[in-house]
């Protein structure tokens, strides 16, 4: 997941000192927003020693969505040695909005060796839809890129790059970029080769990366535009690391089994005739 | 004295070791089962906790448990050899101790593979080996050629055994009916008549040669679960007949060890002479120079290929400071020393061959050891930042205990077994010494004929 919203980042610096007796510490925190393709919403705080720029670790961290005085908690994650807190699976619509789609998280050191008053990061949300076209042959993926003004108006996004790629199984495969116009829309050709499903069905993801205002922001759809591939599965040959044993070690194995276990059995069968062969008189022949 | 007589004078004599449970009887016993005891106390922890409280790591996967189970699967060729290949060669110094190799073999077939068992984390998936066999794996033929093998010994040691029931049933001993009863049914009813005789012959020939070729795959499989791996020290080609010449070695060790110890508990130096003891130290050198031969071979290949596993495996072998001591010693005890004791005629007594041989087969013990262990701690991976315990194996006190215990049942059941059945078999030995007096009866006769 977090992987499929590695796109806009906003990085605010907050330097905390605080003086409650004893030694304080500075701190200083960032913050990156990323929306998910799934619409939920991840939120990543790096929290770093304000003069040794060295990270903090487990230090907790509590995150807030803050509009006019109403303050409401999102939850809690600890630093880890990078000092990395990750807060996730939160619901996009978990987040208090204004008119204009903007929406403040503010995130608050709770440790009391690191009092830190509030660090507040807004971002603003935006409107990403793809669709395809297809023109002589020529398959062309559009990706409209809208925000919202003042008065919560739609209105398109200019000049504003987005990626776009194909999961494949380890990782996302980069199919190309966009760069939207005055209507806000960007247009790339898709590649005829691309290997789909059994239908040619594949996902496409459109992203934007590392954005000031609008953090990471992904979506996604799928289309039948991937080359159908049929994987057949043939049967693994006789071999050593196959279910099934080479078949010259199995005649080795009946020859040698039936070979000692035959001879087993004849040797029972003539205990057999011994016990048979047996006379009614007590006495045994010690004659040669 | 006819053939009766004789079979009835040996049977006198040795009638006491069967028909009473004496007072060192039971102190044996009592010992042994103390110490077997103190096994299954182990054993229980062992179970308890898992495996965490042997020192048997991700790395060191196999210790002594391993060790101690080549350990008896190789003695347990004392039975192969003597009673196989020397009763085709028909010799007739074997009579009296041929008993005493075949309970080796079935005893030590017992014992050994209860060790693998004691080295599966999970016991109650032990059934999973024969309800989802994977041929190609050699632990499956190992598993296979265990069962065929030991099922091969008890045969053969029956057979060997149907003329002794036979004589125990008839003859007047004191041992209760209810025992009596119990020979007699073993007997299968046989009173060597001509038919039973043929019978009884072309089954133990059947046996005698078949047993030989077994005991050869057992232990060439063995060797293959080590030489089919990847490591250094064990993917040799040379594995098999090295092990399975080793294997004869220590067992005839062994053979030498249990007869010293039957000859002195139950007074048996009229059957079980120096030359008993001087046969088989020859065998044993002959062995061992054959041994000798392989480990020069082995550990020479894998020095002077200098590959970089092997070279650090050799310096573990070669460092005072790891298993120096043990490897000087497994291979001063376990060729050189047999060597000269048996070799020169003024040590060769037989006090010096049976200690010898003890140490012989320590020496054995500990070259499986050093099969296992050192390689095992000689990764192909680089261990970074992992405990010592983890890279270098000490087994706890409870593979220790589990050793011994396996140790003190492997005696015991050899004590109990010699407690039902005559140790020395008393229908071949008395052949023996019918041909030997009729032989001197002849000579007699041939000259008082010349002299008239």
């Amino acid at each position: 997941m977090l992987n499929l919203s590695k796109t806009s980042v906003l990085m605010v610096f907050a330097t905390v000192m605080s003086f409650t007796g004893h030694a304080q510490v500075a701190a200083e925190a960032s913050l990156t927003y990323n929306k998910l393709k799934d619409n939920n919403v991840l939120l990543r705080a790096v929290l770093t020693d304000a003069q040794e720029s060295e990270p903090l670790a487990n230090i907790e961290l509590g995150f807030y969505s803050i509009q006019d005085t109403i303050s409401t908690s999102l939850g809690k994650a600890i630093s880890n040695e990078e000092g990395v807190a990750v807060l996730q699976g939160l619901s996009f619509e978990s987040l208090l909005q204004k008119q204009d789609h903007t929406f403040i998280i503010a995130v608050e050191v709770l440790d009391e060796n690191y009092q830190l008053t509030s660090r507040e990061f807004t971002f603003s949300d935006v409107n990403m839809q793809l669709s395809f076209d297809e023109i002589d042959s020529v398959k062309q993926i559009v990706v409209t890129i809208s925000t919202w003004d003042e008065l919560g108006n739609l209105v398109p996004l200019e000049e504003a790059d987005a990626y776009l790629y194909v999961p494949r199984m380890f990782s996302l495969l980069p199919i190309g970029d966009v760069y939207t116009d005055e209507e806000g829309q960007g247009m790339l050709e898709f590649p005829t080769d691309l290997p789909g499903d059994l239908n040619g069905g594949l996902e496409i993801i459109a992203q934007i990366e590392d954005h000031d205002e609008f953090g990471n922001v992904a979506v996604s759809e799928s289309v039948n535009w991937g080359a159908p591939v049929t994987y057949e599965t043939s049967k693994l040959p006789r071999a050593l690391w196959s279910p099934d044993a080479p078949l010259w070690m199995w005649i080795t194995f009946i020859v040698l089994m039936v070979g000692v276990w035959f001879h087993y059995g004849w040797v029972l069968i003539n205990l057999r005739r011994i016990k048979y062969h047996s006379s009614d008189s007590e006495l045994i022949n010690y004659e040669d | 004295m006819n053939f009766k007589e004789t079979t009835q004078n040996l049977l006198k004599e040795l009638a006491p070791t069967i028909e009473k449970f004496t007072w060192k009887d039971w102190l044996w016993t009592i010992s042994l089962s103390l110490v077997i005891l103190w096994g299954m106390y182990a054993l229980y922890l062992q179970i308890a906790r898992g495996h965490e409280v042997t020192g048997m790591r991700d790395n060191v996967v196999w210790g002594l448990y391993v060790a101690n189970f080549i350990f008896f699967i190789g003695i347990s060729y004392a039975g192969a050899i003597i009673s196989g290949i020397l009763h085709l060669m028909n010799l007739e110094w074997r009579k009296p101790i041929i008993r005493i190799a075949e309970l080796i073999t079935v005893i030590a077939t017992i014992i050994g593979p209860l060790y693998i068992l004691l080295c599966m984390g999970r016991l109650d998936r032990l059934h999973y080996l024969f309800i989802y066999p994977r041929l190609q794996s050699p632990i499956t033929w190992d598993v296979i050629a265990i069962l065929t093998y030991l099922v091969g010994s008890v045969i053969f040691l029956y057979l060997t055994l149907i003329r002794d029931f036979s004589i125990l049933s008839t003859q007047q001993l004191n041992i209760g009916l209810k025992r009596k009863r119990i020979y007699r049914f073993l007997s299968l009813g046989f009173k060597n008549t001509s038919e039973q005789k043929v019978l009884l012959k072309v089954s133990t020939n059947i046996m005698a040669i078949i047993i030989i070729p077994i005991a050869i795959v057992v232990h060439s499989v063995l060797s293959w679960i080590f030489g089919m791996t990847l490591r250094p020290g064990w993917h040799s080609t040379i594995f098999g007949p090295y092990f399975v010449l080793a294997a004869v070695y220590s067992g005839t060790g062994v053979m030498i060890l249990a007869m010293y110890f039957f000859r002195r508990l139950y007074g048996l130096q009229r059957y079980i002479t120096k030359k008993h003891f001087v046969y088989l130290g020859y065998i044993m050198i002959m062995l061992g120079a054959g041994y000798g031969y392989f480990t020069f071979s082995e550990y020479l290949t894998d020095w002077y290929s200098s590959e970089k596993w092997n070279t650090e495996l050799i310096d573990k072998l070669f460092n005072w400071q790891e298993y120096g001591g043990l490897f000087f010693f497994a291979n001063v005890a376990g060729i050189l020393l047999p060597f000269i004791v048996i070799g020169i005629p003024k040590l060769r007594t037989i006090e010096s061959i049976t200690l010898v041989s003890a140490l012989m087969v320590l020496a054995m013990w500990v070259k499986r050891y050093l099969i296992v262990v050192p390689t095992l701690e000689t990764t192909l991976i680089p261990m970074q930042e992992t405990r010592p315990e983890y890279i270098h194996y000490t087994a706890t006190w409870l593979e220790w205990a589990l050793t011994f215990a396996g140790i003190a049942a492997f005696i015991l059941m050899f004590k109990l077994a010699s407690k039902f059945i005559p140790i020395i078999p008393i229908w071949e030995t008395s052949e023996s010494i019918k041909k030997k007096t009729s032989a001197i009866d002849t000579n007699v006769d041939l000259k008082s004929v010349t002299h008239a």
